[in-house]
């Protein structure tokens, strides 16, 4: 057996140092980490590692192999642009919840079974939950609190599978699962991942949250949830066909919104789903082809992805806002902002030379070759709907359009464009060598992305779709609207839940009401007198001691409110942590 | 895509630049030439039959983007779209 070290070791020890050391010292440590990731990654061999014994059961957190480094590769190499582009930030939580989230991405990709998967999928779910919170912001706090109930629904549908699955079949194994054998607990598995793969119409937490997280924690958001949500439907639900059917849905449906969206950042969330879309949709179809396609489009995505949000984080960063009604004619201000935008913009719009033409065709091509032709028209459709949206739209409303915003703009920190810079330049090496992603894909690679036809098929549709966006250039000017998604199903259901405990609860008061003057009174009158005495000369004392008491607490509680309140769920998270790995360790 | 106009002011504003004007007469040039392009290079294999055809992935992305820009548009401004405060007005 080769050599495998865990890349969560880093990750996490960075999370519990940064805790506690000084900020200016702690930051560096997630760099190292990534860093020792990529290291890590690079010289691991494949293999099955770091079996653990816990409560009888054997768990995997160490298997290795194609599939699995294809996406340790590229979590490896986004952390650390990620971390570049955070490192001027001085709130420590922030370090300390994206690390920990890293570290559920890589336990996720490790895991052998269901059970150190669940672990590590939860541990991602509350991590991310901080990186929108840490915004502190009341629309971030109460989109974090619905992002995380809607992550717990999907992690019970998850946790019941694998446990019934447990039951009927005596396993927790992680593997592929037959699509012609499939049951009901598989399903359950299923759904609880296409919550996090944002699957139609489970998707609605990630455009609802991710435009209100912080402006680095969005950039982490976009690389690992999701991708690690299609890791594992590659991991066992290659070939269910219903997939193939939903991720093209996916791809129209994100680039729909996309088109209509004003929030810079929303519009960019809603394209996750979209290109999430196209690989649900490789995964569904399942032929070797399109297994690659879709980890193949994992990777670049993950690329052009976190550098599309650096490029809109840096425009809200320096301007305060994302909303496109309130941005236009920066260009002169901003122009690294926007080149290195741009590169990743021709990058998930699949031009030639960048990295989305090199993936993306391969799954379209896959699918066309499978003989699903309609889904391959999907797909194009799709394209050309995300080089509309996200390629022309955004930019020119953003950086052109209006003679200048004239919005004052904050700095940008150096970091930030060494990240962009870092991301673009290999955006551009994968389209020009993509050799270097597919030698790491797991199947054999039977696809030649620059020949003449592909490249004017490409040229064509995108030149003809920025026709289109000429045509329409002013019935396209984004409007200062918002637009409703299936978020609103889950928040009316939220809404009911609280009306139906508020009945509830005045029931229990009327009932309590009257048993009280029924029964409780007559002996109540009874004591009175005699503890009247008592009453006057001491609880009166202690009530106005618990009064000034409360009113303490109520000023704590104010503070807390305006964001501390983050701070000690982070602390308690990590201590959370720490016991867990404990337990997991010594048990 | 020329970036000339501005967007709530009418079509074709009387004086455009010559820059601009060049920028637009070199896009349609180019879309021109990427279709003649195609009258010479054909799909070796293609997927269905309408591909076969000259400028069919042309027609497809103007139509495409026409298509989802109005489609789009329609439905924000019929049932999707609300004011930025509609969820926080509807609250209890």
């Amino acid at each position: 057996m080769g050599s495998f070290v865990h890349p969560s070791i880093g990750f996490g020890m960075a999370a519990a140092l940064v805790w506690v050391l000084p900020v200016r010292i702690g930051r560096w440590l997630p760099i190292a980490a990534a860093a020792a990731a990529i290291a890590s990654v690079l010289s691991m061999q494949p293999g099955s590692y770091a079996a653990v014994s816990y409560l009888g059961l054997t768990l995997g957190m160490g298997r290795v192999d194609a599939l699995a480094v294809v996406f340790a590769h590229v979590f490896a190499i986004q952390a650390l642009i990620g971390f570049v582009y955070a490192f001027h930030i001085e709130d420590r939580w922030q370090h300390v919840a994206a690390s920990t989230y890293i570290t559920g991405a890589f336990g996720c990709v490790f895991a052998a079974d269901f059970v150190t998967l669940f672990i590590f999928w939860e541990m991602m779910s509350v991590a991310s939950t901080f990186l929108i919170w840490l915004n502190r912001a009341p629309a971030s706090t109460k989109a974090g609190i619905r992002y995380f109930l809607f992550h717990i629904f999907g992690g019970l549908l998850l946790l019941a599978g694998l446990l019934l699955r447990h039951q009927a079949t005596g396993t927790f194994a992680f593997d592929a699962i037959d699509p012609g054998s499939a049951r009901y607990y598989d399903m359950l598995i299923m759904l609880g991942f296409c919550v996090n793969a944002a699957v139609i119409p489970l998707h609605a937490w990630l455009p609802d949250a991710y435009p209100e997280a912080t402006v680095t924690g969005a950039v982490f958001m976009s690389a690992f949830t999701t991708k690690t949500a299609v890791y594992v439907l590659l991991r066992s639900f290659s070939g269910f066909e219903i997939l193939g059917i939903m991720g093209t849905l996916m791809t129209i449906y994100g680039v729909v919104y996309a088109t209509i969206e004003n929030n810079a950042r929303r519009i960019l969330a809603y394209h996750i789903v979209s290109q999430v879309g196209y690989m649900v949709a490789g995964v569904g179809v399942g032929t070797a082809m399109t297994v690659n396609g879709a980890c193949a489009h994992a990777y670049a995505h993950i690329l052009y992805k976190g550098l599309l949000f650096m490029g809109a984080g840096t425009l809200l960063y320096a301007s305060g806002t994302a909303k496109l009604s309130n941005l236009g004619g920066l260009f002169r201000r901003m122009p690294w902002a926007f080149f290195w935008y741009m590169i990743a913009a021709v990058s998930i719009s699949g031009f030639p030379l960048f990295s989305g033409f090199v993936s993306k065709t391969m799954t379209i091509t896959g699918a066309a070759e499978a003989h699903h032709t309609w889904l391959a028209l999907g797909m194009e459709f799709a394209a050309v709907g995300t080089f509309l949206s996200v390629g022309i739209k955004l930019p020119y409303f953003a950086w052109f359009s209006k003679p200048d915003c004239g919005i004052e703009l904050k700095p940008v920190p150096m970091n930030m464009y060494v990240a962009m810079g870092a991301a673009g330049i290999l955006c551009f090496l994968i389209g020009v060598y993509p050799d270097f992603l597919y030698k790491l894909l797991p199947n054999p690679v039977e696809y030649t992305p620059y020949t003449a036809w592909h490249v004017l098929q490409s040229l064509l549709l995108l030149g003809f779709t920025g026709l289109g966006f000429y045509i329409l250039r002013y019935k396209l000017t984004p409007e200062a609207k918002i637009n409703l998604d299936f978020d609103y199903v889950y928040r009316m259901i939220g809404r009911f839940v609280m009306a139906l405990a508020r009945i509830i609860g005045d029931r229990i008061d009327f009932w309590w009401s009257e048993f009280y003057a029924r029964v409780g009174l007559r002996g109540l009158l009874a004591a009175a007198s005699g503890s009247s005495w008592f009453d006057k000369k001491a609880i009166d004392g202690v009530v106005d001691g618990t009064a000034l008491g409360v009113r303490a607490i109520g000023e704590k509680a104010t503070r807390v409110q305006t964001g501390k309140i983050q701070d000690y769920l982070a602390s308690a998270m990590v201590l959370a942590m720490v016991v867990a790995v404990g337990v997991w360790l010594f048990l | 895509m020329s970036a000339s106009s501005d967007p709530g002011t009418p079509v074709s504003k009387p004086s455009e630049d010559p820059l601009s004007r060049k920028l637009r007469l070199g896009f349609f040039a180019v879309l021109g030439l990427l279709v003649v392009l195609n009258v010479v290079i054909r799909p070796h294999h293609p997927h269905f039959g309408l591909e076969a055809f000259p400028g069919f992935w042309a027609v497809f992305g103007v139509a495409g983007a026409i298509f989802l820009g109005r489609a789009a548009k329609g439905l924000a401004h019929t049932i999707l779209g609300k004011d930025e405060d509609y969820y926080d007005r509807t609250e209890p």
